[in-house]
Order: structure tokens, then sequence, then C-alpha cells
């Protein structure tokens, strides 16, 4: 892409990354759990978009681009941080579960359990809908072992799952 | 449903508690442009470092060509004098700390919404998190803080920096019933503890009970009934978490203060003289002022003639004062102690501080047990903790 200077660069950036940032979002509080830390990781990894706007040849790739940056960042909050923002009032508030509610309940705290890089996947796969070549480029990988990651992930979440299940 | 369906809905059931994303873009991209011109943690450092090397070698170079002048320039001593810091622009690298490491929490200057953190010798800052607009409460520790913003209650964060203790109604807001004393940790369900206190019907702001003692380690709790329109102190209990039994209590004051293991605790009067009781209930102390904290290990404490008053340290056993608040015109306003170490932490207000953010700032000055402020920092909001 063409490099603007000053104003144009904001705004070039702005329309560029603008876009990216309330998935970006997303998918840091997916990994993390914890909005203010995912507002964190999101606000930093804009901050690293701009810095390294020049390694970013081809447009069209923004969005693997900006979320692996955000993924780095979760990553990186996750082995340097001890700080955290806690929700009390959610465990006084916290009220008893219906059976009905139990599966999706059990799907979800094991999305919890599962390591940042399966979280990843899953949410870039399932919620934002990517296709899988963007899943690959977005964790730098082919889009090969990128199905294979998104399966393993799956079957970590459901022993009993077939390939066939997630076509 | 298949299993794509199912981690659809569990994945969108999880971004249902993120809430509301609206202001997102315009608010993180803002603070993003914010930090995007200041260097990079690394290269800082880096150019910190050359930076520090070229100056060593000037000094050198300098001194030696003075010494072979045959020169000696009389150098006057340097006095270690802590500087105020001043942050002109929001920090943007996130303070990185050995874990376990205490830190004092406070609003960023240049954005309020952000945290940073100190250590407790001041050589180390940085960023923590967002969201602190409404302000919040923190883990003694500065580990964890709690925004206020989605809080129902208001724990108050045990020693440990991980459990906290509260009191919560048993009944409807709409009536008068007793409050019940809880002790639990983030993700978990807290257990009941004891009865304690009571607490008026919503409208009437009748005040309740409160906590200002919680120790897992020191089994103990201290709680206090406010009176009237939650004004003083009208009667308050040490009481053992293990099994809810009141060790002793006693009552009647304008202001309670309790060390971080409830083994202390100070209640001052309408005359504004403060008595210490012990571990066991025993009067240990009676001083002039209003005890506001005690250090960690209880030996001094933080005293002021009253709420807005300038403060001082006190050796509350002996009365000698370790140090004493600069300015006579500041205004005590929030104070507390280095968890498992010797300092304290004092907010004092200078009057010529503007609210705007309906936070008072202060001027936050780290006080050694020898009564020498280690470090000093002017005009900054800190964070409940």
């Amino acid at each position: 892409m063409t490099i603007e200077s000053g104003n144009d660069r904001d705004v070039a950036f702005d329309s560029l990354i603008g876009p990216l940032v309330e998935p970006g979002l997303r998918l840091a509080f997916s990994m993390l759990g914890n909005r203010a830390e995912a507002e964190d990781a999101t606000q930093d990894a804009i901050t690293q978009a701009w810095r390294n706007l020049s390694q970013l040849r081809d447009r069209s790739r923004a969005r693997p681009w900006f979320l692996s940056i955000v993924a780095n960042r979760c990553r990186n909050l996750r082995r340097t941080n001890w700080f955290s923002t806690v929700r009390i009032a959610d465990v006084f508030r916290a009220a008893p579960i219906a059976d009905t509610q139990n599966e999706r309940i059990d799907l979800e705290q094991g999305l919890a359990r599962l390591p940042l890089g399966d979280r990843q996947v899953l949410f870039m796969r399932f919620y934002l809908d990517l296709p899988v070549d963007e899943v690959a480029a977005s964790l730098g990988i082919s889009p090969a072992a990128a199905k294979g990651r998104i399966y393993r992930a799956c079957k970590r979440l459901r022993p009993s799952l077939l390939e066939e299940d997630l076509t | 449903m298949t299993m794509r369906d199912d981690l659809r809905t569990a994945l969108q059931s999880q971004q249902s508690s993120l809430g509301d994303v609206a202001d997102a873009r315009q608010r993180l991209m803002h603070g993003a442009m914010l930090n995007r011109d200041q260097p990079a943690n690394r290269s800082w450092q880096w150019a910190a470092a050359v930076a520090a090397v070229l100056i060593a070698a000037i000094v050198i170079t300098t001194f030696a060509l003075v010494k072979a002048g045959g020169h000696t320039t009389p150098v006057p001593a340097a006095t270690p004098s802590p500087h105020p810091q001043v942050s002109p622009t929001p920090l943007s690298s996130q303070l990185v700390v050995p874990p376990g490491t205490p830190v004092i929490l406070y609003h960023d200057p240049a954005n309020f919404d952000q945290v940073d953190g100190v250590t407790w010798d001041g050589r180390t800052s940085g960023r923590v998190g967002v969201g602190a607009t409404s302000g919040g409460n923190a883990a003694p520790d500065g580990s964890h803080y709690q925004t206020l913003d989605k809080a129902a209650v208001s724990p108050f964060w045990a020693d440990d920096s991980t459990h906290y203790c509260a009191v919560v109604r048993t009944k409807s807001r709409d009536v008068t019933g007793p409050g019940m004393l809880q002790i639990g940790s983030s993700g978990q369900q807290p257990r009941n503890v004891a009865k304690v206190g009571t607490f008026g019907a919503a409208g009437l702001n009748a005040g309740g009970p409160t906590v200002v003692a919680c120790s897992p380690g020191a089994d103990r709790a201290v709680v206090y009934q406010s009176g009237g329109q939650g004004i003083g102190v009208a009667e308050f209990w040490v009481i053992q978490l293990s099994n809810g039994r009141v060790l002793w209590h006693a009552g009647r004051g304008t202001w309670i203060a309790a060390s971080h293991d409830g083994r202390y605790v100070a209640l001052a009067d309408d005359s504004f003289k403060s008595t210490v009781y012990g571990p066991n209930g025993q009067v240990a102390g009676r001083i002039d002022g209003t005890v506001f904290t005690f250090s960690w290990d209880a030996s001094v404490a933080v005293v002021a003639p009253n709420y807005g008053g300038a403060p001082s340290i006190l050796d509350w056993r002996d009365g000698q004062t370790v140090w004493t608040c600069p300015k006579s015109t500041y205004q005590y306003t929030q104070s507390l102690p280095e968890p498992g170490g010797t300092h304290i932490a004092i907010g004092a207000a200078d009057p010529a501080y503007k609210n705007t953010t309906g936070f008072q700032p202060v001027d936050l000055f780290v006080v050694g047990p020898d009564g020498v402020v280690v470090f000093e920092k002017k005009d900054v909001t800190l964070f409940g903790q």
C-alpha cells in the first residue's frame, strides 16, 4: 500500500484499521475473558499497527494482519502481566444455573479453559466467520495446518467430535 | 445442532458479557494515537543506555582533564532529594514487575481512565489497565483492581490481596435487617461468616455495617456499624473468619481504622483523640488526632487532626512524630501501608489543586520507616486501594 504522510496517513489508517477495532476487541476478549485487559491489548495493537504499517504490503490482508497483532498482544499480556481487573460483583450476583443451560455453560467453560491459541482459531473461524485462509494468514501457517488447528481445538472441547461435524 | 452451531452459540453468549462496544472504535483509536509517537519500550531503553554511556564518558573525560590541569574544584555534596514526578502524556508501556511486587495504583495524569502503577521505591512505573473513569478499588498489593461501574457491592480486599470481605443484606433493601459478613475470592461463591450489624431500609439512608479489616491469615475481620446517615461509628466487632465468633467488640466514636490483620483498632472520639486497642481488645495507647492507617507492622500510624487536616506519621506507642506533612495547609485524603513492608503512602491535597474528575488529586508522599520521603508524585489521583 502507499504510505501517506501527516493527516492523510491518519485518515488512511483510520479507514483501514478503524473497522477492525471491534473484531479485534472481541478477539481479545475471547482470549483474555476480561474487558479491561482486552481493551488494553487492542489499544496496544492499534499503536503497534500504526508503527508497523509499512510492513503491510497488501491492504486486502489488513484483517488477518491486525488480528494477528491483537492475538500477539494478548499472549504477551498473559505472559508478563500479573495485574487484572476482577468483577467481584458478578460473584455476589451469581444465580443458580437452570439445568437446560448446562450444556451451553459446559461448552463456554470448556472454551475458557482452552489454550489461548485454540481460543483464537475458534473465535476467528466460528464467530468472525473468517475463511480458513485468513485464519491461516493470521496465524502465519498454511490453510491445511489452520484446518488441523481448528479441528484439534474443537476436539479438545468435545472428544467425541468427528471431522464432518464441523463442515 | 452441529458443533459449529453450538460453538457459535457459546461464543455469542461469551461475547454478550463484553457489553456495549459502540464507542470502542473511537475511544481505543484515540488512546492508541496518543501513544503512537512515543518510542517503543526497547528502543527507548537502548536510547537511554547509549545516552548514559555518553554522559559517563563526558564526565570521566572532564574529570581526567581537570585532574591533569592540577585544579581541584570543590564539588558540593550531593543531597539525595526526591524529585516530584509528573507524567505529561499517558504512560504507554505496560508495568512489568516480578509477580508479587506490590505497587501503588493511580489514575494516569494525562488520561484519567487509565490506571498506572508505581513500585514502592518509585523506580518502576507503567500502565496497568483502563476503565477507571468511575473509580474503583484495588487489592492492597495493587495486583487486582475492580472498577466500580459494574459493581453491585463494594467489597473490602483482604490483606492477602486475593480474598475479600463484604457485609451484604440478608433481607430486601426495603426493610431493616441484619447484615451477613462474607468472605470470598474472585470466581468463587462467597462463604457466610456471621450475621453482623443492621442495614436500615434503603429509603432511610440509615447506614449499615462496613468492613475495615479482612485477614484470612490472621483469621480476623473488623466490621463497624455506622451511626445515623452512615456517619460515625456506633459499634464495632472483631470477628474470627473461620467460625464467625466475635472475639471482642466496643463502640461509639467518630472514625475507625484497623491494622491490615485486624489486631489493632483505633477509634477516634469527638475531641479528635484516638484510642488504640490491642489484639484482645485491651487499650494499647491513646494519641491526639484521628488515626487513618496503620503501617503493615502496626508500629506507626498516619494521623491527622481530622479528615482534611494536615497528616503526620506517629509512633503511636510513644507519641514520637516520624514524619510531618511539609505544608500545614495540605489536607489528608488517603493513605495505605506497603504490604509486607515498612513504607506508608500518604495522599495529601494541596488546596490549590482543582478537582475536575470527581476525585481529589493529591501530592503522594511515600515515606520510609525513618521518616524520609522515598519519592513524591505531585498532583496525582490515587486509585482506590
